[in-house]
């Protein structure tokens, strides 16, 4: 088992996501949430955000470390290629390494 | 349903896409000294090239299909750390296995680079990411 590296101390990748200013206040979907790990660090800029992902060990292991900064966001377990919601439900809909 | 068509359907009109994901574009493999940052070689992504190719093209055919229209592109940065060699080497082999790989001409240098330092040294590899959004049409 390798060490595990430091990712992106330098907060790049929140700080491209927050500069596109579409996150603040929106209801957010996120495809392909994995561990959670980008959530948490822009979890604070929506109104809500709905993570999905397929993989119902890795959203177990998310909720876990759910921090207090994302109060609004849930969790699903659901393939991409069938979202369970409504149409036109989302003001933003964001692949993170999931494309 | 491909998953873009999905998100399409869900989203407002208006609303917006976000495409955030690493680019096959060759990394260095840097060890950082306390003053200094070198280069000991390159980290080969040429192995993921088929899924950038793969995501272009999913990406393109909805563009193409008028759902949705590009907004902005741009590439970043993001650094993985090490605090060893040892340790950014086996990572590569075993969490990178089939996307990149690491000659032994750039570990070897990079032991070189070390050996050859008194003080504390790390390594960086920055990957390239890619962020799109795009506006449903």
């Amino acid at each position: 088992m390798s060490d595990d590296p430091i990712l992106d101390p330098e907060g790049n990748e929140p700080s491209q996501l927050q500069a596109t200013g579409l996150l603040e206040g929106s209801r957010v979907i996120e495809v392909g949430f994995g561990d959670g790990r980008l959530t948490w660090r822009y979890a604070s800029l929506p109104r809500q955000i709905y993570g999905v992902d397929p993989y119902l060990e890795d959203l177990r292991e998310a909720k876990k470390e759910l921090p207090s900064q994302a109060p609004r966001t849930y969790l699903v377990c659901a393939k991409a290629e069938n979202l369970p919601f409504k149409p036109q439900e989302f003001e933003v809909a964001l692949f993170s390494w999931s494309l | 349903m491909h998953a873009l068509e999905e998100s399409w359907r869900v989203l407002v009109p208006g609303g917006h896409l976000i495409d955030i994901r690493p680019r096959s574009i060759d990394s260095p493999f840097e060890v950082i000294f306390p003053k200094e940052v070198k280069t000991a070689g390159l980290v080969d992504w040429s192995l993921d090239l088929e899924a950038d190719i793969a995501a272009d093209q999913a990406l393109d055919a909805i563009i193409q299909a008028g759902a949705f229209k590009v907004k902005e592109r741009t590439l970043f940065d993001f650094s993985y750390y090490w605090d060893s060699i040892d340790a950014a080497v086996a990572y590569v082999r075993e969490e990178w296995e089939g996307n990149a790989q690491l000659s032994k001409k750039v570990i070897k240098r990079a032991r070189d680079m070390q050996g050859s330092s008194r003080g504390q040294t790390r390594v960086r590899i920055p990957v390239r990411l890619q962020l799109t959004s795009l506006e449903k049409t």
